[in-house]
């Protein structure tokens, strides 16, 4: 007996130690890692879908929107744990309600082969025998689905599971109508995992209006690899909206809102997803734009009818179209852009349907900012002033105009035959006078002894004013022009006369800009503030905060000599001025400076660049036309010039502002 | 006089009964309960468990009139069934591949399970008949029918193939070794093991294409997955003890049950969670707390079952009892283990606590035996 004793007392030693081993692992495992593993418990089940914000509007200074959202209904799909069985049935369903929409509502899918592969549930129709893509475009093309011809077989998912899908065909979503939508809400029961959701498409009312200061949305999904990973891990989702160009560009942060969080319950036994919202998405905030859209369409309207008259003159075909012509007006105190057009412009609804648009005649580029135009005589400010403060020349000192100016061995030439005769400072504005710019950069050079290292004093001084650098305007993509390196004597007097380096539309806007104001370089902006969306408000909503006009710098010139050029900026338009012809009788008093750069013989760069009125300027204005054929502005008068009064004429009422016609509903 | 020696007979198992060992089930009653609900099954599968209770508790109830004796000579009967049961789920299971299971009507039966319990009763026998007869086995060899007793079964479950239940029998052999047979057997018994262990390994290293002949390489990758660490979720053999450590560890001390938290047992993200993983159900609702409990009791109910193995008065009725205890302890330690990644996973259930039919009303069939046998052994107090 006691053997047995001993024997059973092993045993249970035997159990006491394995038991143990039990507790104590237990303990590690629960007590110890215990909080590791809640934390990774709580998040097996759940997995979380963003919600895109709903983009914030644009509106012009007056409260009218020029880009907005509008609700469009699609079907989101959710496989809830759906048998095979209740998944064709939903795609038989979907085929029943789509089929009858038309294509022009339907996209093309209007057949359960392509809804199921849009449903991406793991399953895809294929033909029993014979070609999927002739098949398929048999149906496509109305053939009825025959239950005999198809069979089904596994399909990769292209989408996690968890994610709802917009029923798209391809990657044009459908649009439901309004009373589909309603029926399918009465019986949604038969689409099992079908939801109606809204969305937004961003819409631009006006279609081709401010299209550069504007800009457009792409989606992430179509970006480059590289940049569409960025975008993911800054919280995008392939089907957001980002901003391509222009405002919708420059202010993404500002339009785009906070995504909103919604949790994806799923059971793993009967896969049932159940769909719970976290928080919502914070709408994107609205901006205002510092453009008056009446203004703007009139600025455009009149670029448009002033190329196009030129278009139609022999001369000027001959010398290739017009394909541009710009303006930029702001207000020379705040920076404010008051209107910034380019000829031509485009459907920026084009992005949403792009099959409706002929892409090969859009020219997307902002020339306005990015671009590089010959300033031409325009630029002569800058060499007066240069030689006034340089002390190369005196306010009284007078020049004499020959009509050739003789530079080593090259002649060069007043736009005048026979020249100007005597002319000062002032003079040389209001006739454009070449001699006089020429003999500044002949006594800089021989002051300096050198003219290769004078250049970038003339770019030194010229950047006070905001030529040759970025203006800081905030639209994207800025450039500064184009920098010419010909360090040769003859393309030092070419400077002084606007012939060297080239320069955007908007540096010259901040050019004559600073000579209105009295010196402030001020950095142009075309948004006047960020403001707080309300839910069913009609205008843009309380401000958030305002753009101020911001002082870039003050620039280091005798104010004389700003007094001095402004007096011949105002001679300009008077009688015997190069813009007195196209002024008289203008309302408001115009300070100018014109411009006509050769860019190749017979063909010109035609600007103006100017400030109205004269004696307390309201807006300053830049217009440049590139590649007018000489010819053709003998016959149609000097190009910049018209559009540069007819723009005055509408900003203080001479002419009316044209009414704005929406492209879209 | 007839009428009082019938109610007597009635009675007589209930004065010496061992009622803290039914006190013992009914917790287990109530944990399997609880356990099988958390795991929210499909058809109705905690009230099946109760039934099942009630049909195995009659069953425990009902052998307390058996003796030792009777049970001894029903016993080569018993085990030719459970053989004949074997060989009738390898015949059917060759045509479908693989099969554990008799199903009759809806209700499934394992033999398997019967089968452990007939091959303990088995060797019991053989060990008790030779002391009886006084021959007391002093060379090694003369145990050869014993081993043979149990190779049998043995071969025919590790072929359906349920590598677990075979090595269940491998470990109820050393447990009925350990009290019957003379030390240097038992250890003999241990060095051929370990003879086996080394030569499988031999041939892992040595003759890899043929150790998969002997194992399958899916079978080998369930048993050497939990060595892993941290295990992969996404690998099929190492998702159900993520998913388990995952469960029992964010149980804590008291449990996920009635607060808000998620639990993962109750919506199906531990596999078997209602039969082989019950113990990651109970550990997750109720925490290190509810664990440690169901270990606890264990303890205890292995303890009792000692206490009447060494009360019981013949061989053959203290080797069941070892048998048992070697059954029970190393189902419930591998059990256990598996959930909490301390030994590799097999499909072996935990006595008492999961669901399924026939090893719970074997058990409870088996626990009565031991219980028959005590009640007897207290009511005549040992000369």
């Amino acid at each position: 007996m006691k053997r047995v004793v001993r024997r059973f007392n092993l045993l249970f030693i035997f159990i006491f130690v394995l038991f143990t081993a039990l507790i104590l692992r237990l303990m590690q495992l629960m007590l110890v890692d215990g909080p590791m593993y809640a934390k990774a418990a709580g998040q097996v089940n759940i997995k979380q879908v963003s919600e895109v914000a709903p983009r914030g509007w644009i509106y012009d200074v007056n409260g009218v929107p020029l880009a907005q959202n509008v609700p469009v209904f699609r079907l989101s799909f959710l496989d809830e744990g759906l048998s095979r069985d209740d998944i064709i049935r939903t795609a038989i369903a979907l085929e029943a309600l789509l089929r009858p929409l038309g294509p022009s509502l339907n996209k093309g899918l209007n057949n359960r082969v392509d809804i199921l592969e849009a449903l991406d549930v793991g399953w895809r129709y294929v033909p029993v025998s014979g070609d999927l893509k002739a098949a398929r475009q048999a149906l496509r093309d109305g053939k009825p689905f025959q239950d005999a011809e198809w069979k089904l077989e596994e399909a990769p998912l292209m989408l996690p599971r968890h994610l709802p899908r917009i029923i798209a065909f391809g990657n044009t979503p459908v649009d439901l109508p309004e009373d589909v939508v309603f029926q399918l809400g009465e019986r949604l029961d038969d689409f099992p995992g079908v939801r109606v959701v809204t969305t937004a498409e961003r819409i631009y009312p006006y279609g081709d209006l401010a299209t550069q200061v504007i800009g457009y949305t792409r989606p992430v999904k179509v970006r480059a690899p590289e940049r569409i990973e960025e975008l993911l891990s800054a919280g995008y989702s392939m089907d957001e909206p980002y901003g391509e160009m222009g405002v919708e560009a420059s202010y993404e942060s500002v339009l785009k809102g906070m995504p909103g969080v919604a949790e994806v319950h799923v059971n793993n036994l009967t896969g049932r997803q159940t769909f719970k919202p976290v928080y919502a998405a914070k709408p994107g905030n609205n901006i205002v734009l510092t453009l008056d859209a009446r203004f703007q369409r009139t600025v455009e309207s009149i670029l448009k009818e002033e190329a196009e008259r030129f278009n139609a003159i022999p001369e000027q075909q001959k010398a290739g179209a017009l394909t541009r012509a710009m303006a930029v007006v702001m207000n020379p105190w705040n920076g404010d852009i008051l209107a910034m057009a380019k000829y031509p412009g485009y459907d920026l609804n084009c992005w949403n349907k792009p099959s409706t648009c002929d892409w090969a005649t859009i020219d997307q580029f902002n020339s306005l900012t990015g671009g590089g135009y010959l300033p031409g005589s325009t630029f002569k400010l800058i060499t007066v002033m240069f030689g006034l403060n340089e002390g190369l020349i005196g306010p009284q000192e007078k020049v004499l105009s020959t009509g050739t100016y003789r530079i080593g061995r090259d002649i060069k030439k007043d736009w005048k035959s026979g020249g100007h005769g005597w002319t000062d400072g002032i003079k040389a504005i209001k006739e454009s006078i070449n001699t006089y710019m020429y003999d500044i950069a002949m006594r800089l050079y021989r002051r300096s002894g050198d003219y290769a290292s004078q250049f970038d004093v003339v770019r030194r001084f010229a950047a006070q004013f905001g030529l040759g650098v970025k203006t800081g305007i905030d639209l994207p993509d800025e450039g500064t022009g184009k920098k010419e390196n010909q360090p040769l004597l003859g393309r030092l007097a070419d400077m002084m006369i606007g012939q060297y380096d080239s320069y955007t539309p908007i540096q010259l806007a901040q050019y004559v800009s600073t000579i209105a104001n009295g010196g402030r370089r001020i950095r142009p902006h075309v948004v006047h503030s960020v403001n707080l969306p309300v839910e069913n408000a009609k205008g843009p909503g309380p401000v958030v905060y305002e753009i101020q006009g911001e002082v870039l710098g003050h620039v280091e010139v005798d104010p004389r000599w700003l007094d001095y050029v402004k007096e011949g900026m105002r001679l300009v338009t008077e009688p015997g001025g190069t813009a007195g012809g196209t002024f008289v009788g203008s309302a408001v008093k115009v300070a100018a400076k014109t411009g006509t750069a050769q860019v190749k013989l017979g063909v010109n760069n035609s600007l103006i660049i100017g400030y109205a009125p004269a004696d307390k300027p309201e807006i300053a204005f830049a217009v440049v036309v590139p590649n007018v054929s000489a010819n053709a502005e003998k016959i149609g008068g000097p190009i910049a010039h018209r559009i540069a009064r007819r723009i005055i004429d509408a900003y203080f009422g001479v002419t009316p502002l044209e009414p704005l016609h929406p492209v879209v509903p | 006089m007839g009428n009082s020696m019938n109610a007597r007979w009635m009675l007589e198992p209930w004065r010496h009964f061992d009622w803290m060992t039914i006190g013992l089930i009914l917790s287990f009653a109530v944990l399997s309960y609880l356990g099988i609900s958390g795991a929210n099954p499909s058809y109705g599968e905690p009230f099946k468990q109760i039934v099942w209770y009630g049909i195995g508790l009659v069953l425990l109830l009902a052998v307390q009139w058996l003796d030792g004796r009777t049970v001894m000579q029903l016993t080569p009967l018993f085990y030719g069934t459970a053989l004949f049961l074997l060989l009738v789920v390898l015949v059917l299971g060759s045509s479908t591949g693989e099969m554990r299971w008799l199903e009759y009507k809806g209700i499934k039966l394992q033999p398997a399970e019967i089968a452990k319990l007939a091959t303990i009763l088995m060797g019991a026998r053989w060990f008790a008949l030779r002391e009886e007869e006084g021959r007391e086995s002093e060379r090694f060899w003369d145990l050869w029918p014993f081993f043979a007793l149990f190779a049998v079964p043995a071969v025919l479950i590790l072929l359906e193939p349920d590598l677990g239940n075979t090595i269940v029998l491998l470990f109820v052999l050393m447990a009925v070794l350990a009290v019957a047979a003379r030390v240097r057997h038992v250890l003999a018994v241990i060095g051929i093991y370990a003879a086996g262990v080394l030569a499988l390994g031999g041939l892992y290293w040595f003759a890899n294409p043929l150790f998969f002949k002997i194992i399958k390489v899916y079978q080998w990758n369930r048993i050497t997955a939990f060595l892993v660490d941290p295990p992969n979720p996404s690998d099929p053999d190492q998702y159900q003890i993520y998913m388990s450590l995952l469960a029992i560890g964010s149980g804590e001390m008291s449990g996920k049950a009635g607060s808000d938290a998620y639990l993962l047992t109750q919506h199906h993200w531990v596999p078997e969670a209602q039969t082989d993983f019950i113990f990651a159900v109970i550990a997750e609702h109720y925490g290190f707390l509810g664990g440690a409990t169901v270990v606890l009791l264990y303890f205890f109910l292995m303890y009792r079952l000692i206490r009447i193995g060494m009360e019981v008065r013949t061989p053959f009725e203290r080797y069941v009892v070892a048998g048992l205890v070697g059954m029970w302890t190393f189902q419930i330690f591998e059990n256990i283990g598996m959930t909490i990644k301390l030994t590799p996973i097999t499909g072996i259930t935990l006595p008492f606590l999961s669901y399924g039919g026939s090893s719970l009303t074997t058990n409870l069939f088996a626990l009565g035996l031991v219980l028959a046998f005590g009640w007897r052994a207290r009511r005549a107090p040992r000369v």
